[in-house]
Order: C-alpha cells, then sequence, then structure tokens
C-alpha cells in the first residue's frame, strides 16, 4: 500500500510540475504586469521596476533613486542596470512573459513604431503635463523617434553629440616635446612616430578599443567625414550615386591612416586586446598620447585621474584638406525611456521621470556637471556646464559637426526599412580591425565589396519594405555644410 | 554452424509476473520523469523551437517574421564567415583534444601515485582553473598575455623574442593562444576523470607487473592504459562536445577577432541572433547556422563510427 502511495504521489508531483510549467507558459491577462510585484494599498510597498544600460551614470542614478524613496514613502526603485546586449535578450522575453518593468528604454534597432505596434508602451502625455514637455530642447519632439501620431511615447536620455573626437594627454605629449598639435594626417602621424620613439616602450602615439567594433566603426566614419566623405552616420544609411558610398577616397584615406600608424609602430600594442574602457585608462595612466573617444569619458577621468593633464581636439584631416572645412556626421537622436503598456503604476512611473528630468533632485545636473552628457533640458546645460574639458569637447563637437540629412525626416516610412534591412560583414569596423590587426593589406577591395554588397542588401530591403530606394539618395548634401530643412524642401 | 538466434522463452509469463513487470516500469519511469521532463522543457523543446525558427525570416526582437523555407540554410552554405567559423571550431577542437587529454592523463597518472606526498594539493591546484568563472580568467588572461604582460616579458628576459608578441591581437596567434588557455582552464576536469578510471584499475595488476618486472613507464602503455581505454572513449567524447561548443572564454577573450581569427560557431550564433549594427538581429538564421552546425557534426560522426566498424570488421577477418 505505502509503495502505491509514493508511486501516486511521484505521479502527482510530476503532474503538478507539467501543470505549473504550463501555466507558466500561457499568455499573462492583459492588465496584469508582474511588473509592479507588491501591490500599493494596504501599507504595502508599491515597486516600481526599472530597467536600463545606464552604466556611466548607474553612481547618480542610486543618488537619485535614494532622493525619491525618500520623498515617495512606500515606494520601492527596483532597478536593474544591464548591457545593451543583455538587455535586448532580456526586454523581449520579459515583455512576451508580461513581465516587462515599469518603465525600460527601446532596445536598439527596434523603431518606436515597432515597439508600439507591438504594444510595449503607452503614451505619456495622459500622465505628465504640459509644462514638464516645456522643459526639453524642442528638437527632441519628432515624429518616428519621440512621438507617434501627436502623441509622447518616450523620453530620450541626453541631446546626441558626436562620439568621437580626439583626446591628447599633455604630459606625455611634454614628454616627447611636442609643441603643436597636429590637425593633418601627416602631422598626426609624425607626432605618433615622435611620441612612440621618446616612450620607448613606455607610452605610444595613439590608442584605442581595438576590440570593441563599434569603436572602430565609429573612428573611420569620423574620419571620412572631416575628409569631406559623404558617409552616413553609424546606424544610419545614406547613398550617393544610387551606391552604399563605403568605397568613397576619403574612407579609403581613413583605413590607409590606420594601417600606416601599425606600420610604424605607433599604435599602443595592446590596442586589440582591450575595449574602450581599458583604452580609457591606459590613456589616462600616461601609456598613448592620443584617444579617439567621446564625451562619457571626462566624468570617469574626473573621478580616477583628478590630475590627468589633458585636452581634446577634432580629428585629423588628410593632407590638402583645410582643417575644420567639412564635420563629423552629426549623430541622430535617440529614443529611450518609455512606460510600459502593461504597467500597474503608469503613474508613479510618469512621476519617477519627471524626478528624474527635475532640477530638485539632482540627477540631470549631476550629469551635466560630471561631463557625462549633455542634457535635453537647455536649462541644465546653461547652468551646470562647469566642467572645463566637457566644455571644450562640446563646442567643438558643435564647430566640429555637420548635421547629415536624415531619410525617416524626408519620408517615415523609411523607418520600415530598418526593420527590413540585414548587416552587411565584414563591417566598416570589422574591416578596420583588420588593418590594425595586419589581416587586411589590401582594404580599397575589402572596402569595396562592402560597398557592393551593402548597395545590393539596401536595394533588397527597399523592395521588401516598399520603400523608395531614391528615399537614401540627397543630391544637395554637402558634408562642408549642415544639412538644413530648406534643404530637404528643396528636393525635388 | 552453431545458431545465433535466442531461444524464446517456451512459457508465456504469468499474470503475476506480468503485473510485476508493469510495476517495475511505472516505477522507472516515474524515477526518470523528473529528468526527462526537465530534458523535454530545457533540451527538446528549444530544439525544436530553433528548427521552426530557422526557417523564418525574424529577428526575435518583435512578433513579425516571414517564413522562408530553406532560404537562411541556402544563404549559410555562401557565407563565408559561417565556413570561417565552422573550419574555426573544427580547428580548435582538433588541437585542443590531444593536448587536453595527453596533459591531463599525463598529471592523474602522476598524481594517482600513492608514493605522491602533498597530492591532494596537487589536485585542488590543477582542478582550481576549472572553478574559476571563465570571464575571470578571460580578463587576467588578456593581461598575462598582452604586449607588456608577463609572458612576454618572461620571453623577452630570457632572449627568446626580440619584440613583445601580441599574442591576442595578432590573428597569427590569437588561435593558438586561447587553445593554450582553454586547455590550462579545463585540464584539471579531464584529470578528474582520468584518476576515476585509473582508480578502478585493480592494485594487483600493478603488484603483477612489478612482480613480472615492468617498469613504470612500461606499465602504463602495456597494462594500464588498455585497461582504461573504454575511459578514454567516454573522456573524448565529452572533449570533442565541449570543445565544439565553445563560446564563453574566445567571448571573453578575443570576441572571435582580430578580424574572424577566432570566430567560433558559438560566438558566430550570438552575433547573428543578439547583435545588429544598423537593422536588427537575425534570429532565425542564428538558428540555422546552430542547427547545420550541429547536423554537420552529427553525420561527421555517423560516418567515423561507420568507418570504425568497416575497420573492426576486416580486422576480424
Amino acid at each position: 500500500m505505502k509503495k502505491l502511495v509514493s508511486a501516486f504521489l511521484a505521479c502527482a508531483m510530476a503532474a503538478g510540475l507539467l501543470a505549473g510549467c504550463g501555466t507558466s507558459n500561457a499568455p499573462a491577462p492583459s492588465g496584469t504586469s508582474g511588473a509592479s510585484g507588491a501591490a500599493s494599498g494596504n501599507g504595502e510597498e508599491t515597486v516600481l521596476r526599472v530597467v536600463d544600460w545606464s552604466d556611466s551614470a548607474a553612481k547618480m542614478r542610486e543618488e537619485f533613486h535614494k532622493k525619491f524613496e525618500e520623498n515617495h514613502p512606500g515606494v520601492k526603485v527596483e532597478y536593474t542596470c544591464l548591457t545593451v546586449d543583455q538587455f535586448k535578450n532580456t526586454i523581449v522575453t520579459m515583455i512576451k512573459s508580461g513581465d516587462g518593468p515599469d518603465l525600460f528604454p527601446i532596445p536598439t534597432g527596434v523603431t518606436l513604431s515597432t515597439a508600439i505596434q507591438e504594444g510595449w508602451y503607452q503614451p505619456m502625455d495622459d500622465y505628465l503635463d504640459d509644462e514638464f514637455f516645456a522643459t526639453f530642447d524642442e528638437s527632441v519632439w519628432q515624429e518616428g523617434i519621440t512621438m507617434q501620431d501627436g502623441k509622447i511615447y518616450t523620453l530620450p536620455e541626453n541631446l546626441p553629440l558626436v562620439n568621437t573626437l580626439m583626446y591628447y594627454n599633455q604630459d606625455v605629449l611634454d614628454q616627447a616635446g611636442i609643441t603643436e598639435l597636429p590637425t593633418t594626417y601627416s602631422e598626426f602621424l609624425d607626432v605618433c612616430k615622435k611620441v612612440t620613439e621618446a616612450g620607448n616602450g613606455q607610452f605610444y602615439g595613439w590608442i584605442e578599443g581595438g576590440k570593441q567594433i563599434n569603436r572602430l566603426d565609429a573612428l573611420v566614419r569620423g574620419l571620412a567625414g572631416v575628409a569631406g566623405g559623404k558617409v552616413a552616420a553609424p546606424n544610419k544609411v545614406l547613398t550617393v550615386d544610387g551606391k552604399a558610398p563605403y568605397d568613397c577616397e576619403e574612407m579609403k584615406g581613413a583605413m590607409g591612416l590606420l594601417q600606416q600608424l601599425v606600420a610604424d609602430g605607433s599604435m599602443h600594442p595592446d590596442t586589440l586586446n582591450i575595449g574602450a574602457p581599458e583604452a580609457r585608462e591606459f590613456f589616462a595612466q600616461g601609456q598613448a598620447a592620443f584617444l579617439s573617444q567621446g564625451m562619457w569619458c571626462i566624468p570617469t577621468w574626473s573621478e580616477t585621474h583628478p590630475d590627468m593633464n589633458y585636452g581634446v581636439m577634432s580629428l585629423p584631416v588628410p593632407d590638402g584638406v583645410t582643417p575644420g572645412t567639412y564635420g563629423i556626421q552629426q549623430e541622430t537622436l535617440n529614443p529611450w525611456m518609455g512606460i510600459y503598456s502593461q504597467s500597474k503604476n503608469p503613474e508613479l512611473a510618469a512621476e519617477y521621470l519627471r524626478c528624474l528630468y527635475s532640477e530638485e533632485y539632482g540627477y540631470e545636473a549631476a550629469k551635466v556637471e560630471s561631463g557625462n552628457s549633455v542634457s535635453v533640458i537647455p536649462a541644465m546645460n546653461e547652468k551646470y556646464m562647469t566642467n572645463e574639458v566637457m566644455k571644450q569637447y562640446f563646442d567643438l563637437a558643435t564647430e566640429n559637426t555637420r548635421y547629415t540629412p536624415v531619410a525617416t525626416t524626408r519620408d517615415q516610412k523609411a523607418y520600415d526599412f530598418y526593420v527590413q534591412v540585414k548587416d552587411v560583414s565584414p563591417s566598416l569596423g570589422n574591416i578596420a580591425q583588420g588593418v590594425l590587426s595586419n589581416s587586411i593589406t589590401d582594404y580599397a577591395a575589402q572596402l569595396e565589396q562592402l560597398s557592393e554588397a551593402s548597395t545590393a542588401e539596401w536595394q533588397r530591403a527597399c523592395e521588401a519594405a516598399g520603400v523608395d530606394y531614391g528615399v537614401f539618395e540627397f543630391e544637395n548634401w554637402d558634408m562642408a555644410k549642415d544639412y538644413t530643412e530648406s534643404d530637404y524642401a528643396a528636393l525635388s | 554452424m552453431v545458431s545465433a538466434k535466442r531461444v524464446a522463452p517456451k512459457e508465456k509469463l504469468s499474470g503475476v509476473k506480468k503485473r510485476e513487470k508493469v510495476k517495475l516500469n511505472l516505477w522507472c519511469w516515474a524515477f526518470m520523469s523528473m529528468t526527462l521532463l526537465f530534458y523535454i522543457v530545457f533540451q527538446g523543446w528549444p530544439i525544436l523551437c530553433s528548427v521552426w525558427y530557422s526557417l523564418l525570416d525574424w529577428s526575435g526582437m518583435t512578433s513579425h517574421y516571414t517564413f522562408v523555407g530553406l532560404a537562411n540554410y541556402k544563404e549559410l552554405l555562401q557565407d563565408d564567415l559561417f565556413w570561417n567559423a565552422f573550419a574555426n571550431s573544427f580547428k580548435y577542437t582538433l588541437f585542443v583534444l590531444p593536448l587536453q587529454l595527453g596533459i591531463s592523463l599525463f598529471l592523474a597518472y602522476l598524481l594517482n601515485n600513492e608514493m605522491l606526498k602533498g597530492r591532494a594539493i596537487y589536485r585542488t591546484m590543477y582542478f582550481i582553473p576549472v572553478v574559476t568563472t571563465a570571464s575571470i580568467v578571460g580578463i587576467i588572461m588578456i593581461f598575462v598575455f598582452s604586449v607588456q604582460g608577463p609572458v612576454n616579458e618572461l620571453l623577452l628576459s630570457l632572449g627568446v623574442i626580440e619584440r613583445g608578441i601580441n599574442f591576442l591581437g595578432d590573428g597569427k596567434y590569437a588561435m593558438g593562444t586561447v587553445i593554450l588557455i582553454s586547455v590550462w582552464k579545463d585540464c584539471g576536469t579531464y584529470m578528474i576523470y582520468w584518476l576515476a578510471g585509473l582508480q578502478s584499475v585493480p592494485k594487483d595488476v600493478y603488484e603483477a607487473a612489478t612482480v613480472d618486472g615492468a617498469n613504470r613507464t612500461r606499465t602504463f602503455f602495456r597494462i594500464v592504459l588498455p585497461l582504461i581505454a573504454p575511459t578514454a572513449g567516454v573522456i573524448a567524447i565529452l572533449c570533442t562536445i565541449n570543445s565544439l561548443k565553445v563560446f564563453d572564454i574566445v567571448k571573453t577573450m578575443t570576441e572571435g577577432g582580430p578580424f574572424y581569427s577566432t570566430d567560433v560557431i558559438a560566438t558566430y550564433v550570438y552575433r547573428s541572433a543578439f547583435s545588429s549594427e544598423i537593422g536588427m538581429p537575425r534570429l532565425g538564421y542564428a538558428s540555422a547556422a546552430a542547427l547545420l552546425f550541429g547536423a554537420t557534426v552529427i553525420v561527421i560522426v555517423l560516418v567515423l563510427n561507420l568507418v570504425k566498424s568497416v575497420l573492426q570488421k576486416k580486422k576480424a577477418v
């Protein structure tokens, strides 16, 4: 009898587990979020779940959360900061299981229209007033980025700013006896060579996080841009004469510069073994004279190397090109945080956003003050941009960037193209890495192949999305000046 | 000639015996149910899902997908980077397998010697890398093998090299370095397997060999090795499987670079499934790559088994 009972219990356990699995696979009833864990009311704690990838501002966010919880008794903020890749992998699963966080940003590569179509977000106009929205820079209210059909769905994290300028370590330059900053390719190569020779294995000319393809991609695009090359900003598509312009002379020149840096031994030898954070640290330790990265370096250095003697300059241009004639491609505004459509506490989520961008809570102010980023609230920038290097970076970035045409501004249907298009490999970043590692010697042939393959893929994606391929072609685009609304209007 | 046919029992099982058998079977199933369930949920179902996904043009990010049949597979066959990763996976396995098995067996044989003092400490020492997280090992090894790291310093001071070698940043050395580190990291696991095999060899066999005048090397090659051959087969299979699916150490140390020189199937699949530069990632395509690789491995194993059985038959004749 005992045996029978045991057998029954074993079967019951197995059945229970099966049933449990079945339940967890079932779609979540609409309106339940799981998002807010403990429900409010009856003196219970209300949990507001926030997930994003803002690691560079993590400490400031912690401070903000402390203050937010103090001023909102009974509210607990459950904040998770992931890497971009981790976020991408996790968020879709969370949403599909009905367990999405109350607030989360749009994963990279997903357009706002797709996110809304998928039912991820709800408009925030109902919970936040016009007074709040009026504090933002006017340029952030863009259809397809923060808004759809006149309703606001997301708020941007910060104003776009070019993410690749050249930092120089003044102490290293001084040790090598360099008195003048290089502006052209030959000057840059010459200075890097002199620094490397003077360093005698202790420091080198240039360093970058060569393991990160995205950093190399941004660098070569920037180099081509300041040389006058008509290449779109990272993650964007533009054509020239109906072709992907990756094999333009300016891009070949940029690759040639990298190849020469390697040939001269001027590149820090560990460049290919490290990512951007390690490169930033090596630069601060005085292991290299130049580093090509973005504004995010400044708060880290302020904390870890407050006495570092450094500055920022523009990217070098090819010989024969007057510095400042052309510019680096201006980044486009990216959508960021939105309120989950199934959130149980949308009012609280909106309150969190209101506080996040307010001066009173100090999060935006701290970001600007530390040099982390440029705020989407102009008043914050005016009041708190006190870091000298940040000001220098901001001024230089403003002066050295050019607004390039954006296909989605011309025709919003182009967003559908980005849903269809597939990456072509080896990409620009991959090719740059191949050049730096000496795996590629004939970079011109690689660029031509990339250009051909990208053209074919972009045409295919246009066809699949029902988008006119010509929408990516801007005949009146000139890298020497900003592409303005009147240029859009002048298009036939 | 004697017939090899088994003679069926003349008497049918009685009703009692039948019930006993059914009961026994039920118990077996009850005990297996958990494992079976977990296998179905966490292995079988995802594999089936992958088969379906591989037939779709799907990013994995949205609910929108298009059925494309075998188009992903056709594209893969023409994808040079897929075949590069494919070849790298086999290259990695080809080098790791003999090194891993040889070194771990050597260590296990040394540490199996009861006369060796402090062998527990040695065993622990060799096993420590196994329990260390791959990402930690990766970060430390990037420093150890960097151009200004201790390995280059040592080689330079010994006069072996004139200039520091970029072990992980140069395509010529990157795969070799990854292999070396993987062998070091996982050696402890296989050493434990070998030790289990070696300890199953009866002591009197060693005693008999000593009495017959066999030295330690002769005893090992002539007596111990044939006795632990079945264990060797299992270890070789495990090592092959683990090598073909290597991911963490490559991802942490090189991310498949520089310029795809250490790109293996797992990093290729991961990149296709979760990363994208302009558009969306390609979960469908990544699923097809994983399945195509898996299927190829199965075919290779089947062919090898066939060859093995043919050779064994010939030998028997």
